[in-house]
């Protein structure tokens, strides 16, 4: 029923008016929302600070600049766009003009009153104060938390609020350049003189009043003759001066969020293939960009001889994305509203028709070769032979940036303790954080750094790369179904970053990243030095999407391809017979496809011709915690043909003792000392926390059911064997100390990067260096 | 009512419910550390000077000196301080809140047929601020005392948060009655 200023009036008229208000600005409101609480998350114990918090810590005064802009522009966004919604009443009650001058003697009565009156177009100082101070608190944050000190960060911030008020006078400068008499901002600072200096420039007046003209054709031309009044002239109909200043100043925004995405697009490095890899077997069918891709800039950009910075930190991109979705979600609202068309609907139907017609996907890059020669293969048995009297399999868990680094560090302390792991550790098995740290880890021991390298390496943000990647690449994608669409995405933005930090140098802390061509390294060309003892061989665990199996991308070559007991490997399951090679960063993204940070992605397989290409490989590989978080049911994989060839007595297996140490960047919960939710929450939600519960909770009962069982029988086996060869198998768990976990994400603050380093237990570790000395007994297992 | 002064009071009474939630966000997370080391928070010690009077309360259990010892074995009391610090800003928000509100509702509530001076009761919100800094301060005073606090300033707080929550509670109630008193 429509409401009209006739109706008697009735309590319940009351709350139809509220909840009308609230259905109009549902989205005004969400948005708010993000502005004001998302800051909040840099204090501790905020919901969420472990994901997000570290985005609004250690900016530099050019950062702070930036996201300053950034916010404002959000925060004004909403305001002219709620503002239009609401004073588009007309418009969907009885489908009259979309714009009414506010009148206080005759309400629409459809909302509130003293709402109608605040939420408008023009805007009023009330309403610029209040939506400009939904920004304090994200400015209190960054300035509070910046790197350079409170009185720099303040200025920096100052001169972005003072920017962004430059930028708003001036995109508003049309719509008040059109009409003098209904100006788009009233009583705001500045504005009006600016503007009349403006309306004296008479070429500028009519540049203006032509693209006037021309936007109301364009409107007249799609029929969008609601947002049209009469020309003041007297030459046709124009549109409303209110929709003219939206108009230009989402231009104005999408001009500057170009702008951005233009000057500060990540490089796409130059990358030459580390040597070694399968000599005599040439890649087939290799897809561009694996061997070498073209190079796109390399320097920081430069404005008026001042270098800026060339990245933006991964905090603006969000605030780019907000403003995106607000521009878009808000746009559809307004002209749909009146037909009473949801605008997600509509967008959701935009993805799935726009991803259905162009067939569109994410996309991971791998080289064909054909299967390496059996003399060359490189066998479990191949990989432990001459590892002395120990071998030792470390397995590494996920948990985002955090995981990286706890790997990276404990590989550090355990090798300083005692050098001879560098030859003893013969097998990283790796999830999600942890495969990066374990990729930094084999790229920087072929470069012949310290540990310590790796380390720096493996805690630098790249988040900034991804988020850029989301703002620029791939949520234009989503919201126009694929219309706007590019070969790059967050996934292979993000893997060109931990490229390029690889490739870096470590001084005093940081990594300086460097231009020009940039050391890849495939999972083939590991092979060599692996054989020789020089690096550890990786297992990347991954999941598939489809159907929620485990898959190792690994250069090794495990024995008996249709042996079912075990995890397929990348080649066995995408190329049956040949081998899929990719680089070690993409192996470490696909493992560590964390949710919504980089996309599920499918292999870039072309389908031989004329022939179409077989449905598996049109799979999906996200990250490989969904599966098991730890790693453990890979490096068993591994293990059992190890040890079967040590009891059938193979040569150069000499080990007598197998050590198993589990790297976890966060201490499993005691399950009976978790909070009970509430019987609502159970009700409303509970399968799918329950669903969510077991992903951790399955793969640790079965780790640890099956680990023990593992090493139980395999200890009885080979004692009986060889009673006169003494054989042990131990089990142990590196972890921080209670209370001492970081954050859950993708970025890490310094304090984080500080407290990560406090971390380390020299006790649990100095345990498992006197078992591998033979000094001490296997250390007690951990919960 | 000018069409401005209306709107000023729009945007200074939707900016001070903003700062409430932000603020009420931020002291909730201040306070977690302490909830979940030992189970007590802040109300239970500002209800704490009443003990054992509120000991049939859920949050009145407990005496103060046995909250602060149990705070100062777990290393808690600066995050406790930290929280009481950022507590004397609430009150002040949420009054200025409850304030405008009040004056917001009288002038919906002129337009319709019916409103009246009880709708003055939302106010008592901004009296329960005042209340809420005494009670601030007296509690500060017994976070600087861990080991020997103040029992007639922990009593003094107890009786300021028991009037607080009280002149709260009618500020809510009222407010909801006047929900349902309005008419558009």
């Amino acid at each position: 029923m429509t409401p009209s200023p006739q109706t008697p009036t009735t309590r319940l008229r009351f709350l139809q008016q509220w909840t009308s208000l609230g259905g109009l600005m549902k989205y005004g409101a969400l948005f708010s929302a993000f502005l004001v609480f998302l800051p909040l998350t840099a204090i501790h114990d905020v919901p969420l600070h472990g994901i997000l918090g570290g985005l609004f810590v250690d900016l530099t005064p050019w950062e702070i600049y930036f996201v300053s802009i950034a916010l404002l522009g959000l925060a004004w966004s909403l305001m002219f766009t709620e503002g239009l919604i609401v004073n588009s009443i007309g418009s969907w009650l009885n489908g009259g003009l979309a714009y009414r001058r506010v009148d206080a003697n005759n309400p629409t009565g459809y909302v509130p009153a003293w709402a109608e009156k605040f939420f408008s177009v023009p805007v009023t100082p009330p309403q610029f104060a209040f939506f400009s101070l939904l920004v304090v608190p994200g400015l209190l944050v960054v300035v509070d938390n910046g790197v350079a000190g409170v009185t720099r960060a303040t200025l920096a911030a100052a001169l972005g609020v003072l920017t962004a008020y430059g930028l708003l006078i001036v995109l508003s400068a049309p719509a008040a350049i059109v009409d003098r008499d209904d100006l788009p901002m009233r009583g705001m600072p500045l504005a009006g003189p600016i503007w009349s200096w403006l309306t004296s420039i008479g070429p500028l007046v009519s540049a203006v009043q032509a693209v006037h003209r021309a936007v109301s054709w364009v409107l007249q031309v799609f029929g969008l003759n609601y947002m049209l009044g009469p020309d003041p002239t007297g030459r046709g109909r124009v549109v409303h001066p209110p929709h003219f200043i939206a108009i230009t100043n989402a231009t104005g925004l999408v001009v500057l969020i170009a702008l951005t995405a233009l000057v500060f697009s990540p490089v796409s490095p130059k990358r030459a293939d580390a040597p070694g890899g399968e000599a005599g077997t040439p890649a087939v069918g290799t897809p561009a960009g694996v061997a070498t891709t073209a190079a796109a800039g390399g320097t920081a950009p430069s404005w008026l001889g001042r270098v800026l910075p060339s990245e933006l930190p991964a905090v603006m991109y969000l605030y780019i994305m907000a403003i995106t979705l607000v521009l878009t979600l808000t746009m559809l609202q307004f002209h749909l509203g009146r037909l009473r068309v949801s605008p997600v609907a509509t967008l959701v139907l935009i993805v799935i028709l726009g991803y259905g017609w162009s067939a569109l996907d994410h996309y991971f890059r791998i080289v064909r070769r054909p299967p390496p020669r059996p003399e060359n293969a490189l066998t479990p048995v191949a990989i432990a032979r001459g590892s002395g009297k120990n071998i030792v399999v470390v397995v590494a868990s996920g948990g985002g940036i955090l995981a990286a680094g706890w790997t990276t560090l404990a590989l550090e302390k355990l090798i300083e303790a005692r050098p001879e792991l560098r030859r003893e550790i013969r097998l990283l098995s790796t999830i999600s954080g942890g495969s990066v740290g374990a990729a930094y880890f084999l790229d920087s021991t072929l470069r012949g750094e310290p540990p310590a390298a790796a380390k720096v390496k493996s805690t630098r943000s790249s988040l900034a790369a991804t988020a850029y990647g989301f703002a620029f690449l791939d949520l234009p994608r989503l919201v126009t179904g694929g219309l706007v669409s590019s070969t790059r995405d967050r996934g292979i933005l993000l893997e060109n970053e931990w490229l390029a930090i690889a490739n870096g140098t470590v001084s005093g802390g940081r990594v300086d990243k460097h231009s020009g061509v940039l050391t890849d390294r495939s999972l083939a060309s590991l092979r060599d030095p692996i054989r020789q003892g020089i690096i550890p061989a990786p297992i990347f665990g991954a999941t598939l999407m489809e159907s929620g199996r485990r898959v190792m991308i690994t250069p090794i070559d495990f024995p008996g391809q249709a042996d079912r007991r075990r995890g397929e490997t990348l080649s066995e399951f995408l190329l049956d017979g040949d081998e899929a090679d990719v680089s070690v960063w993409t192996a470490a993204r696909l493992s560590a496809t964390f949710a919504f940070v980089s996309p599920a992605a499918r292999a870039d397989i072309p389908p031989p011709p004329g022939k179409t290409a077989p449905v598996h490989q049109a799979h999906h590989f996200i990250d490989g915690g969904y599966y098991d978080n730890f790693g453990v049911t890979s490096a068993l994989d591994w293990l059992e043909p190890v040890l079967r060839a040590r009891e059938q007595r193979e040569a150069g297996l000499d080990f007598e003792r197998v050590l198993v140490v589990q790297l976890r960047a966060f201490r499993r919960a005691n399950p009976k000392e978790l909070r009970a939710r509430t019987g609502a929450i159970a009700a409303l939600l509970g399968p799918f926390i329950g669903l969510e519960a077991i992903r951790d909770g399955a793969a640790v009962s079965r780790n640890d059911i099956e680990l023990a069982r593992f090493a139980g029988a395999w200890k009885t086996r080979l004692r009986a064997v060889a009673p006169d060869r003494p054989f042990d198998i131990c089990l142990a768990t590196l972890q921080p100390p209670p209370g001492a976990e970081g954050p859950l994400s993708w970025h890490l603050t310094a304090d984080d990067k500080k407290r990560l380093e406090n971390t380390w237990t020299p006790l649990e570790a100095s345990a498992v260096i006197a078992y591998l000395a033979g000094t001490g007994p296997c250390p007690e297992p951990v919960n | 009512m000018s069409r401005s002064s209306g709107q000023w009071l729009a945007a200074w009474t939707l900016s001070a419910f903003v700062a409430t939630m932000a603020l009420a966000l931020v002291l909730s997370a201040l306070a977690t550390p302490m909830v979940e080391q030992t189970g007590f928070k802040m109300v239970h010690l500002q209800l704490s000077g009443a003990h054992p009077l509120l000991a049939w309360t859920p949050w009145g259990k407990t005496p103060t000196k046995d909250i602060l010892a149990a705070w100062k074995d777990k290393g808690l009391l600066a995050p406790a301080r930290r929280a009481q610090l950022v507590d004397f800003v609430f009150p002040p928000v949420y009054g200025a809140f409850a304030l405008l509100l009040a004056i917001g509702l009288r002038r919906v509530h002129a337009v319709g047929a019916s409103g009246g001076r009880w709708i003055w009761g939302v106010a008592a919100g901004a009296g329960a601020a005042l209340l809420d800094e005494c009670e601030n301060l007296c509690l500060w005073s017994v976070l600087q005392h861990p080991d020997d606090p103040s029992r007639v300033l922990a009593a003094l707080a107890a009786v300021a948060a028991v009037l607080k929550m009280t002149l709260l509670a009618a500020a809510l109630g009222t407010f909801l009655f006047a929900v349902f008193r309005a008419r558009a």
